[in-house]
């Protein structure tokens, strides 16, 4: 996602026309077209059109500006929550994986950059100064890569910059790019994370589209903690199929083998999960996949997981791992009902249970 | 236009060009028309030296089984296009018809096939007849349309899009073989069925044929085609197991080993049956305190004699390599 030539189309809403950063990204983008619009449901009323309109929003860029960029993270009802919050300067992704919540969330939303990034710098100290206790954990990477766009926005630089050093709470870039380099001529600040979500070469060549291979995932993550930074990585979705075993095993000792403990601030550990929505667009959109095929049971967020016994056997497995390596105490799980939970802070965690699991919180 | 009455054996019953609705004469309306005659005049355009109906199929069709020779018609100007006729057609039905999934794909065919841009069909009526205002519903529906075989299993089954979406990813010779499977089941274990086949047929990475033959399944396929009682019901069960084997073992040991276990009075043990957790759920009915403290101890008495054990183990089950 280097080049930018993916990019049909840029419409721009008529109330940000005059922003620098519209006029940036138009000059970084020359020659595609731009149309001014006035409302989103115009580009809607194209993306209609498309015979995959999912695709087609994922190739035309909307500048516009937003009201409000901070909010915490849905988690899912019932699953045990870990006070993450969101950012979201960007919506959608240009990536296009075939397990991505974002196909049902999302309704013809276009590659989304707001620009009117500088509310957010109020929008944050008004949030720090109303937040006591835990140690918060922010991040960029729920409705869309944190740098795919980097190349056009800027956003994630602006976002280090506006972070670094502010007491209390950490910035998680999340991604599935190798583009880190730019972001990398700045000085590292311990609060900033960079992080990586994971899986093994044959899901992130099959489900994966568009996305940086593991190796340059992990070359990248190499780069950022030479340059002092925090790294974190993400291995969500878990895929079960024949050889998971092993293979997820080879990506968790390469990870292992290459990134110093002392850097790594976590590890998060999520099984596929997914509303019935997503597996009909997704069996539609992607033929070839057959990650929806497993067995899988409605579990008690009305989402489809694979049955408890399976999942936490995958989480065992991998958690054996990290800790064959004394890395035990980076893991948590994502979206996990508090059954899964228990069982894994059983196995795992010293101390510390389930009335607050996450080691970031007090 | 003009009413009049016309003979029914001036109707062109080949034509079916403003037809969509797919309902079938039935005997109430038989046996109304019977009695009381077509109060309702039909809609019909003049081709010649006979009639198209543009709308009343059924009333007609009723009226051929009642016996009349001639209905009241109103009959259309020869200014009006075929477009116009249609959708008069279907705004005559729109307000007091729920059109199932078969009929609205040919209804958004013959839009298209009468001129419409698929612009103005999403625009227009895709939102209007409840289904995503997308170009690729209107791709799904044409496709669906197409079917003309299998439309009339389809209506009786009030398919939903998500079903008709894959029921359409099978191989034609497939979908044939499918539809038959289904015939005696109602429309929820239609989708199911489907769903199952489909999933089976994706992980296994084989044709319908080669699970329709598999040894458990084979026997309840045939038992089907043969209209057996209770054989689809039978099929579905089969291939759940094989689609969710895991869950399906561990409630099998779960319910033999529930039958061991002798509970006091009128009390009953349960579980979440998904296995999302892994608690045992006691239940009595007791009228009097002594009676509760009778049930309670006795119950205590098995909890401490281990003989619930072998279901917690179960709901604790871990998978081994």
């Amino acid at each position: 996602m280097q080049q930018n030539n993916w990019i049909k189309k840029i419409y721009v809403n008529r109330q940000v026309e005059n922003s620098p950063l519209v006029e940036r990204i138009i000059s970084r983008l020359k020659p595609t077209p731009v149309q001014l619009v006035d409302r989103l449901e115009e580009i809607q009323a194209e993306l209609r059109l498309a015979t995959d309109p999912i695709a087609e929003s994922k190739r035309v860029l909307f500048l516009t500006g937003e009201k409000a960029f901070i909010r915490p993270c849905p988690c899912s009802p019932g699953a045990v929550p870990c006070g993450y919050w969101t950012v979201d300067l960007n919506l959608n992704c240009p990536f296009d994986c075939s397990y991505c919540i974002l196909q049902v969330y999302f309704n013809l939303q276009p590659l989304t950059i707001a620009v009117n990034q500088g509310d957010l710098e109020s929008e944050l100290d008004a949030f720090l100064a109303d937040t006591r206790n835990n140690l918060l954990r922010i991040g960029t990477g729920e409705l869309g890569d944190s740098l795919a766009l980097e190349a056009i926005s800027g956003q994630a630089s602006f976002l280090i910059d506006l972070f670094r050093n502010k007491k209390g709470v950490w910035l998680e870039l999340k991604t599935k790019t190798a583009a880190i380099n730019s972001l990398l001529t700045s000085p590292a600040s311990e609060n900033v994370i960079f992080a990586w979500s994971l899986n093994t070469e044959r899901i992130i060549k099959m489900e994966e589209i568009g996305s940086a291979s593991l190796a340059e995932r992990l070359r990248s993550a190499e780069k950022a903690v030479e340059r002092g930074f925090k790294v974190a990585f993400h291995f969500d979705p878990i895929i079960y199929y024949s050889g998971w075993e092993k293979e997820y095993g080879e990506v968790c000792e390469a990870l292992l083998k290459k990134i110093p403990l002392a850097a790594i601030a976590w590890v998060s550990l999520g099984t596929l999960r997914f509303p019935g929505k997503l597996r009909e667009i997704a069996r539609h959109r992607f033929p070839r996949s057959s990650i929806y095929e497993e067995e899988m049971v409605r579990s008690w967020d009305g989402k489809f997981r694979y049955p408890r016994p399976l999942r936490m056997k995958i989480y065992q497995t991998l958690t054996d791992i990290f800790k064959a390596h004394d890395a035990g105490d980076k893991l948590y799980l994502c979206m996990e009902s508090p059954e899964v939970w228990q069982n894994f802070s059983k196995q795992n965690k010293k101390g510390k249970q389930l009335a607050s699991p996450f080691f970031w919180h007090k | 236009m003009e009413l009049r009455p016309i003979s029914l054996e001036e109707i062109n019953f080949d034509d079916t060009r403003f037809r969509f609705s797919l309902d079938r004469a039935d005997e109430k309306l038989i046996f109304s028309i019977q009695r009381a005659g077509l109060i309702e005049p039909v809609i019909v355009k003049s081709a010649g030296r006979a009639f198209i109906l543009v709308t009343g199929w059924r009333r007609v069709e009723a009226s051929r089984e009642a016996g009349l020779k001639e209905i009241p018609a109103l009959v259309m100007p020869s200014g009006w296009t075929d477009l116009s006729l249609f959708s008069l057609a279907f705004f005559e039905s729109y307000p007091r018809k729920d059109f199932s999934l078969a009929e609205k794909a040919l209804i958004i065919k013959k839009f298209i096939e009468f001129g419409l841009s698929p612009e103005e069909v999403i625009e227009e009526f895709l939102t209007r007849l409840e289904l995503p205002p997308e170009r690729q519903t209107i791709d799904l529906l044409r496709q669906l349309a197409s079917l003309d075989w299998a439309l009339p299993s389809i209506h009786r089954g009030r398919w939903k899009i998500s079903t008709a979406r894959l029921f359409l990813s099978f191989f034609p010779e497939e979908r044939r073989a499918i539809l038959d499977l289904g015939e005696a089941l109602n429309h929820n274990q239609q989708a199911e069925l489907i769903e199952l086949l489909f999933t089976l047929k994706k992980r296994q990475k084989v044709g319908l044929d080669t699970i329709l033959t598999e040894e458990e399944i084979k026997p309840l396929v045939q038992a089907v085609r043969e209209k057996q009682p209770r054989a689809g019901l039978e099929l579905l069960t089969a291939l759940r197991k094989r689609t969710f084997p895991l869950v399906t073992e561990i409630n099998r040991q779960m319910q033999a080993a529930l039958r061991q276990i002798n509970l006091p009075g009128n009390s009953r043990l349960d579980y979440d049956h998904s296995l999302e957790k892994s608690s045992l759920t006691i239940s009595f009915e007791a009228r009097t305190r002594e009676e509760m403290e009778v049930v309670v101890e006795q119950l205590k008495q098995k909890v401490k004699e281990g003989e619930l054990d072998v279901l917690f183990g179960l709901l604790n089950k871990k998978i081994g390599k």
